[in-house]
């Protein structure tokens, strides 16, 4: 299958099975997602309600869908995945593009916590209390994945970073070695491998406790999480790797095959995710 | 006789579009002040996440499967750390 390459969102993007119309569409609604969303160019859309002096905001149609996604991803974890943690992310020291990032001598403070109940939207209108920074890369890049997909005519996928959707059964690589066939939806991967960087000699990441406004302390270094869609799969991944040890049972409960690897390598799959791969138990 | 009925439509067309408007911006700003006065006097700097009863949600409903099976050849694709 034909795969082609680009770098959006501060990853390198993947699609499979497209052809040169697709995949340039697929360039451009990445791009554009970009643009709109990042937290490191003043000109975008979420800058601009960043820096607003007023509760109540008129946003694009396409900013008020993704907060409310980013809302009923909030509701759906119980405020794990919440998009107001842009001001902690600051803090923590994530201000600039990823590559930028150098370690400083300073340490690192803890941020706002989450507010995320503090938020209201309907339709273009936004809400929110003055100085709550949106912070909302928890659902663009897989959104945007999955809207990707759906630019394809035929079977293929889309893979950005950790995200991937596909139409069609695909091998997929895991972290740290291995494989799976994904038949259908979504896999994403969340965890502390990459994104991180030093602040007086300790680890900064970007996956923050919103109870605290500070990067998370958690058992795993990576979580893998099968879903219908790549969102899903990518908001489940992310409460699973702040829920630490309670993560592979919360993603039982909710039938989700999740992987998990500890900081020392060693790999933990919850019920589900061994129900799936083994066709006896699939079948039960 | 016909233009006056015509615009007595238009005005209350427009009198009905306010009306909605009125009732969203009530609702709306209602809400917000409901919230508020829900959240009045919580810490802020709880170490547990804020919850309410007409907001809760397990999440059970929200997700739902895709599908895994046991990989058949070399990868297409992988799942990094994002």
């Amino acid at each position: 299958m034909n795969v082609r390459r680009f770098e959006s969102m501060g990853c390198l993007v993947e699609v499979g099975g497209a052809d040169g119309r697709e995949a340039a569409a697929i360039e451009r609604l990445f791009q554009a997602r970009n643009r709109q969303f990042s937290r490191f160019r003043p000109e975008s859309e979420l800058s601009r309600v960043n820096r607003a002096d007023r509760e109540l905001i008129v946003v694009s149609k396409t900013f008020g869908q993704m907060v409310e996604r980013a809302l009923k991803a909030a509701r759906a974890t119980g405020g794990l995945v919440d998009p107001t943690l842009g001001a902690a992310l600051r803090t923590a020291g994530y201000d600039k593009d990823f590559p930028e990032l150098r370690p400083r001598p300073e340490p690192a403070l803890a941020g706002p916590v989450g507010r995320w109940r503090s938020v209201r939207v309907t339709g273009r209108l936004l809400a929110r209390p003055v100085g709550v920074e949106l912070d909302l890369n928890g659902v663009v890049k897989g959104q945007t994945v999955d809207e990707a997909l759906d630019l394809l005519s035929g079977e293929g996928f889309v893979s950005a970073g950790g995200d991937y959707a596909g139409r069609g059964a695909f091998d997929v690589a895991l972290p740290a070695g291995g494989s799976i066939r994904v038949t259908r939806g979504g896999l994403a991967t969340s965890g502390t491998t990459k994104r991180r960087w030093l602040r007086a000699g300790r680890w900064q990441h970007h996956l923050l406790d919103p109870r605290t406004g500070a990067p998370a302390t958690s058992t795993w270094a990576e979580v893998t999480v099968s879903a219908a869609t790549c969102l899903q799969a990518d908001i489940a991944a992310k409460a699973a790797f702040l829920l630490a040890e309670d993560g592979p049972e919360w993603l039982d409960e909710r039938a989700l095959p999740g992987r998990l690897l500890s900081e020392d390598g060693t790999e933990v799959v919850n019920e589900s995710w061994r129900r799936a791969l083994s066709p006896t138990l699939a079948a039960a | 006789m016909e233009s006056s009925r015509i615009a007595a439509a238009k005005d209350r067309a427009e009198q009905a579009k306010t009306l909605i408007l009125a009732a969203a911006l009530i609702a709306f700003f209602g809400a917000m002040a409901l919230e508020r006065g829900a959240h009045a006097g919580s810490n802020p700097t709880s170490s547990q996440p804020a919850t309410s009863s007409d907001e809760s949600d397990d999440g059970l409903g929200f997700f739902d499967n895709g599908g895994l099976a046991p990989s058949q050849g070399a990868p297409s694709t992988g799942t990094g750390t994002s």
